[in-house]
């Protein structure tokens, strides 16, 4: 691999680092095959099986934590959110069908 | 269609347009001494925030001079207008782009369409905002209808800096008090650009900026005092500004901090509560600079000091102490009975435990405190602890995020009662909407996120929507299908002394005294007000009960109302004093009683 694409691969993981954080873990998982990668390395289909198949592993339980994690944050900001909005709406003093009557009607129905 | 409320509308656009002229004469366009990213929503809210700064500074001045007539008001903006809107074709253009730029999308189009419509609609309903009612627009009233500025002994809001007081006056000069609440809603309409400014130089895209003005929009605290005429929204304006530019580095004299000072000043102009920023601004520029930037603070503190002194000028001209209600001891005015009084105003409540303290957040989002005015959006309270899940992708979110929590650090220090006051701290709530924004953006590019943040959002703007439903009643009352006094008859805190100011108006001979102790004076006639104790008799008959009956007595009043309840800022020991001999009681409601001499 020649030094020009060693820089656009690694600008593409910083790239993809500054976009968002999230994506960061994508990013690092590019970074160690470029570490390992050089013009004299072996390509890499010829690396073990073995290693493929733990880092596969790897990849699959960093993910299932990175759900999980937001599946909470998703919970957070979902609690938060409908907890406002029930209280706001609870603490309306006219049900819907009294203000539909005296807000909306009066505009169409001159006295 | 009533007609006051047609003429109102368009006196408010065009003063607001005004202002917008004259911010544009004097930053005319990009030129090197200006900070290069002056254009977008930036360019056109700095003006116009700008215009407001000098026209408040200006009729402060004229009216202390007894100048403040319509023909020289209506005359400087007129020619403002016209001559700044030959030279403002750059901010036109700028105009054009962010027309491009935001409404693009169709949807955007008509979600800002609407919102700013609905906003403007609703300001035409009557000013129902109690402090408005009891204070700011007492002040602005009597100044438009005196012509003067001058210590008025009724009304302590006085001897508070009056920036945006003298802008409504202004607007109440040359149109009438719609001409105010529809122009309060443009200075509200000019805070959500600030905001979407800031959003854009802390390097928000337009999914960040969105949410950030969703995180503002669905604060019930914001959006109900929108069009109130009550002054914490154009100080904000003021604040986010300040923030814009403290967020920049720029050289020449119109430097990023130069400019960030006069906002700062501006904002501390409209009120004194906004000192606090102080503390969150320098903290951006200071990590922005790497060290101590001396010379970025003195000319942030000169220029400060230029946009707040017309209100040191205007504090010692009418109470001789420049800083009036602060520092009486140094200045004299500590034994004064509005001293006093705006003492009793900036008392905290008395409900506010340690308890609440500790879940403060949660009871800006969810609290209900006497005079909390609404809450905050869920969205920052939702979104702003992703920071521990997606960090900062820009150091000056980064900046904004510990900008606000100085600010509210320095609040806990001095005044930790003011806490739980959401409209004291639009600003830092405006640079953590900025942050709620920047962890939208992150969250919305992962899939797992993207759907609850978008439902999130999507419940907020409903919310919002709902809110806004008030604008119905606007539109019943500019087409007359609603009377000012069914709007007063069903405000719950104003109707029963609306009642009293209306039997009074009505009752009370123009050569007759009133001696007044009573809020919501706004209702009542000028004479009424201006006759009522001077500044001399309101110091003595703050005493005692015994030295109140005495001035009634030499002062000559023939009508007395008393209140039955007691009100922080108004120093009322007549509350629990009898009524004098000779005067027999008229009408009674749940806070008042109006008495007569029965001679």
């Amino acid at each position: 691999m020649t030094t020009e694409a060693l820089k656009k691969i690694s600008r593409s993981a910083h790239a993809s680092r500054d976009d968002s954080d999230p994506n960061a873990t994508e990013g690092a998982a590019i970074v160690p095959q470029v570490r390992g990668g050089s013009s004299t390395s072996k390509p890499p289909t010829e690396q073990p099986a073995k290693q493929n198949s733990s880092e596969m592993q790897s990849r699959q339980s960093m993910k299932n934590k990175s759900g999980r994690r937001d599946l909470l944050w998703s919970a957070w900001l979902m609690g938060v959110v409908l907890l406002a909005v029930i209280q706001r709406v609870s603490a309306l003093r006219t049900p819907w069908t009294t203000w539909i009557e005296q807000a909306v009607l009066p505009l169409v129905r001159d006295r | 269609v009533n007609a006051a409320v047609a003429l109102g509308a368009i006196v408010g656009t065009f003063y607001a347009t005004a202002c917008f002229f004259a911010g544009s004469l004097l930053l005319p366009g990009p030129r090197p001494s200006t900070p290069a990213s002056l254009d977008g929503p930036l360019g056109i809210v700095v003006r116009f925030a700008l215009g407001h700064l000098v026209f408040g500074s200006l009729w402060t001045l004229l009216a202390l001079a007894g100048a403040f007539e319509a023909p020289v008001v209506a005359t400087i903006c007129i020619a403002v207008t016209l001559s700044g809107a030959a030279i403002a074709a750059s901010s036109i253009t700028d105009l054009r782009a962010i027309g491009n730029a935001v409404l693009r999308p169709r949807r955007a189009s008509i979600l800002v369409t609407t919102f700013a419509a609905l906003i403007l609609i609703r300001s035409l309903y009557p000013p129902t905002n109690d402090d408005a009612l009891r204070g700011y627009l007492v002040t602005s009233r009597v100044v438009a209808e005196t012509h003067r500025l001058a210590f008025q002994p009724f009304n302590t809001f006085v001897a508070w800096p009056l920036l945006a007081e003298m802008n409504t006056a202004a607007t109440l000069l040359l149109g009438n008090e719609t001409a105010a609440t529809v122009f309060d809603a443009w200075v509200g309409l000019g805070l959500l650009a600030g905001v979407a400014a800031l959003a854009e130089g802390a390097g928000l895209e337009r999914n960040g900026v969105a949410t950030a003005l969703l995180a503002m929009v669905s604060s019930s605290s914001f959006l109900g005092l929108v069009g109130t005429c009550k002054v914490d929204v154009a100080g904000s304006l003021y604040g986010v500004l300040a923030a814009c530019f403290a967020l920049k580095k720029g050289p020449g004299l119109i430097s990023g901090p130069w400019l960030s000072g006069l906002f700062l000043g501006a904002a501390v102009a409209v009120k004194y509560s906004n000192v606090f920023l102080i503390s969150g601004l320098v903290w951006i520029i200071w990590s922005a600079s790497g060290g101590i930037p001396i010379r970025s603070l003195m000319s942030m503190g000169s220029a400060a000091a230029l946009s707040l002194g017309p209100q040191l000028v205007k504090n010692f001209s009418l109470t001789g102490n420049p800083v009036a209600p602060f520092l009486g001891d140094l200045f004299g005015t500590a034994d004064l009975y509005w001293t006093a009084a705006l003492a009793g105003d900036i008392g905290g409540p008395a409900d506010l435990s340690m308890f609440h303290q500790l879940i403060w957040p949660l009871v800006l989002t969810f609290g209900g405190h006497t005079g909390m005015l609404g809450t905050v959006s869920p969205l920052l309270l939702g979104l702003v602890p992703f920071v521990m899940r997606f960090g900062f992708t820009d150091p000056r979110q980064r900046g904004l995020a510990l900008a606000a929590a100085v600010i509210f650090g320095a609040w806990f220090l001095v005044y930790p009662w003011g806490l739980i006051f959401p409209r004291f701290h639009f600003t830092p709530i405006a640079f953590l909407a900025v942050v709620s924004g920047a962890m939208a953006q992150s969250a919305l590019r992962l899939p797992g996120l993207r759907r609850v943040v978008q439902a999130a959002a999507a419940l907020c703007l409903a919310v919002s929507l709902f809110d806004l439903r008030s604008a119905v009643y606007g539109l019943q009352y500019a087409r007359g299908v609603l009377s000012r006094s069914e709007v007063y008859a069903r405000h719950e805190n104003a109707m029963h002394w609306y009642a009293v100011a209306v039997s009074l108006n009505r009752d009370v001979a123009a050569s007759d005294r009133v001696f007044l102790e009573m809020p919501y004076s706004y209702f009542l006639r000028l004479d009424l007000l201006t006759g009522s104790q001077t500044a001399p008799e309101r110091q003595r008959a703050a005493e005692s009960c015994e030295t109140r009956d005495v001035v009634i007595r030499t002062g000559g009043f023939r009508w007395l109302v008393q209140p039955t309840k007691e009100f922080g800022w108004l120093v009322a020991p007549s509350r629990a004093c009898p009524i004098p001999a000779g005067f027999e009681i008229v009408s009674q409601t749940r806070v008042s009683t109006l008495s007569v001499r029965s001679d």
